[in-house]
């Protein structure tokens, strides 16, 4: 007998009725339009994953580099005649801070004295070369050599060639001097040659691009404005220095834009600091914080306990970078919102082909709800064939990102070697190679997004099929 | 005790709105169709017989009055209940056969046994449900065309799939609507004589919506169908009727078979 009384209380209809996937799979199957869904899905999420990594690459680079150029806090915007000894009194104070180092910020122009060997290893970067006679503007970063070493990364991004202690950095030996003179077919230095002599260290990029050598000699132009009898004059010096060791910090703009060299020259050579009555002058200190101590908090204290006397600010590493680490943070956003975009794109055409299949398979439709189908598992039918067109899109897009994020820098390089295109030119970038960054929670989030945003494509006409009226399905031609 | 008729249709209505009016289409139809009966349906084009079939195959709502299915009133369940309910008692064979173009023959009888279980029995049962197919098709005369799409078939031959489709759930009623519609005279006669022999075989009831005199007179009763109400045929509860074949229809009663009685 029928229980048609215990249908009334019957348990529901399964979760997934075994004709949703028998027929969503076969209905998929012959109709190769619907790869076009697929191919939307794979594009998308392998163009996430590529761009993902590598921006979260270029991220971590970007922070790593901006850390290594950047103290845990730097105390800045100090009055002109602050003496350096007063500030480390106020600064040490503080049980947090590890140790302080001076820096003088000073603008100057070189010039080099040189041969210049006009001659460059690819097309893009000659147009960056420096003619012999050329000025050169740099930012003149003083430091004290060994209190920046126990203090900052900094000097670490100088290339050591043989220094033996951080003020070595910025020296180098007269036998390094006349090994350039000869080279250069110059007369030996007028005097004897004693003594080490002052070195600029300039970043790698700005040495590679201006030809300069290892102790070529440099003529340093400056200059800084003195009050005299209530009139300010502009107050010129000129410097022989020798080009030193190059450093490489990785952040682009401090490499081609900073020149180190030891405080104690800065001062006394070029703006006529006189240690014994001048006081020990700088522009900003850099401070090292106590490892698992919060920069900012420790920031924020020193702040107070500076503005009064010296109306100093204080800023973590990240502070002192903000616009950039914004631009950054922003262009990736911007990124996201592109590959939003082209999910949104790939979920349309989803949306176009199941569509086009409810409408070719309306009369199935009135079938299967003649055979029993409920409106529910209609709509599963038609969301399974969805569900498996982004399925294999996700999984086909994850295999696709994964090989060209392991495979992209090898690609790079080949199809340089070949036809001579770079997709990512080292000279543009600065970069060895492409900085991927893999994230398997963003590929989890990628993949949970896609199917997301899928399932909703598919929704929408699977909804439409659910709600037809069998009979009118059934007459449908 | 009598048994309750199978499906029973009860001072059925139902229009259709179009635009701002309302046409009626049945207009207070009772009908009882007992176990293993077989009752044919005639009326002409617009009379409200594929509007009946459809009501009594759940597949709509009347506007008013009630369906019964051993004696229990099924039109006001919900969707899901009714699907249910269609899939495990009643049967569907239609002129143009609705078979799933892009299944094989097999697989289109199978898709008939799947429709209320899940994926993972599915799997379980595979393997019973694919013989039970087979052994269908082969009741059908088509045991070497199982792996046939529809396409490949032949009329006669698509709509005996359609027959083994409406049979794997092993339903009590079958509805077919016109089911040699489409079909010509030789190839109607074999898929006739096959309807009648599961009728005879599995006590399966059959209400067959038909234009053709010759099947209905071999049906065990007649029921015509004008402008929405039935002209004959009503019966008494719970009896299997004598299959009159109403005198106005010459053709029919010619084709009646002298064993029906009358």
């Amino acid at each position: 007998m029928v229980d048609t009384p215990h249908e009334r209380g019957a348990t529901r209809e399964p979760l997934l009725p075994a004709f949703a996937g028998f027929l969503a799979l076969r209905f998929l199957a012959v109709r190769r339009i619907n790869l076009i869904g697929v191919i939307g899905i794979a594009v998308s999420v392998s163009a996430m994953i590529f761009v993902i990594s590598l921006f979260a690459g270029f991220i971590s680079d970007i922070r790593d580099s901006v850390r290594r150029v950047s103290p845990d806090v730097l105390v800045t915007t100090l009055p002109r005649d602050v003496d350096f000894a007063d500030l480390d009194a106020a600064l040490t104070t503080d049980d947090d801070v590890v140790s302080t180092a001076p820096r003088l910020r000073h603008y100057a122009m070189y010039r080099a004295r040189g041969r210049r060997r006009v001659s460059s290893s690819s097309a893009s970067s000659s147009r960056l070369i420096v003619r012999a006679d050329e000025i050169q503007l740099v930012e003149l970063i003083g430091v004290d050599p060994d209190r920046e070493w126990r203090t900052t990364q900094l000097l670490e991004c100088v290339a050591p060639f043989g220094a033996r202690t951080p003020k070595d950095l910025f020296r180098v030996s007269p036998e390094q001097v006349e090994a350039w003179r000869i080279e250069q077919g110059l007369a030996p230095s007028p005097g004897l040659a004693v003594g080490t002599r002052p070195a600029l260290s300039l970043g790698l990029y700005r040495i590679n691009v201006g030809g300069l050598e290892f102790a070529e000699e440099l003529s340093l132009f400056s200059a800084s404005f003195r009050e005299i009898d209530g009139h300010v004059e502009l107050d010129p010096e000129s410097k022989i220095v020798y080009v030193g060791r190059p450093f490489r910090t990785e952040h682009r703009v401090f490499d081609q834009t900073k020149a180190l060299l030891d405080i104690d020259v800065l001062r006394e050579d070029l703006l006529d600091y006189d240690p014994s009555f001048d006081p020990a002058i700088v522009t900003d200190v850099a401070v090292r914080v106590r490892d698992g101590a919060d920069p900012t908090t420790v920031a924020r204290r020193l702040q107070e306990r500076l503005a009064d006397r010296f109306g100093a600010t204080c800023l973590t590493w990240e502070q002192q970078n903000q616009v950039y680490l914004d631009a950054v943070d922003q262009e990736q956003a911007l990124m996201k919102l592109v590959l939003v975009v082209v999910m949104l794109v790939a979920a349309f055409l989803i949306y176009v082909t199941l569509h086009m299949l409810v409408t070719q398979k309306t009369r199935e439709i009135g079938v299967l709800t003649a055979l029993g189908a409920s409106p529910g598992g209609v709509l599963k039918l038609f969301l399974f064939a969805g569900g498996v067109v982004a399925t294999v899109g996700c999984a086909l897009g994850v295999g696709l990102g994964l090989l060209a994020v392991t495979y992209a820098n090898d690609l790079d390089r080949w199809a340089g070697a070949e036809f001579g295109f770079r997709l990512f030119p080292a000279s543009l970038y600065a970069l060895d190679q492409l900085p991927f960054h893999l994230e398997p929670g963003w590929v989890v989030q990628v993949v949970i997004g896609s199917l997301s945003v899928a399932a909703l494509a598919a929704w929408l006409p699977a909804r439409r099929a659910a709600r037809f009226q069998p009979v009118r399905a059934l007459a449908s031609e | 005790m009598t048994p309750p008729p199978v499906l029973t249709a009860r001072d059925v209505h139902k229009s259709f709105r179009l635009g701002s009016r309302d046409i009626p289409v049945l207009r207070g139809i009772d009908l009882e169709l007992a176990q293993g009966e077989t009752v044919a349906l005639l009326g002409a084009s617009g009379a409200g017989k594929s509007t009946l079939l459809h009501l009594l195959g759940l597949l709509d709502r009347p506007t008013a009055g009630e369906i019964l299915f051993d004696g229990s009133r099924v039109d006001d369940l919900r969707g899901w209940q009714r699907a249910r309910l269609r899939h495990r008692q009643i049967g569907f064979v239609f002129q143009f056969y609705h078979l799933i173009p892009e299944l094989s023959a097999i697989q289109n009888v199978q898709l008939g046994a799947l429709m209320d279980l899940g994926l993972g029995a599915w799997l379980g049962e595979r393997r019973a449900i694919r013989e039970r197919a087979q052994a269908l098709l082969a009741d059908v005369g088509l045991a070497d065309r199982a792996r046939h799409r529809p396409n490949e078939l032949s009329g006669g031959e698509r709509q005996r799939v359609a027959i083994a489709r409406a049979l794997i759930a092993e339903p009590r009623v079958i509805l077919a609507d016109e089911p040699t519609g489409n079909l010509d005279s030789e190839t109607a006669a074999g898929v006739l004589e096959l309807l009648f022999r599961i009728n005879r075989e599995r006590s399966i009831s059959f209400f067959l919506v038909t234009h053709d005199a010759g099947l209905a007179a071999r049906c065990d009763r007649v029921v015509r169908i004008r402008d929405g109400r039935i002209l004959d045929g009503r019966i008494p509860d719970g009896r299997i009727p004598d299959g009159r074949i109403p005198d106005d229809n010459p053709a029919a009663a010619a084709a009646r078979p002298a064993d029906t009685g009358s």
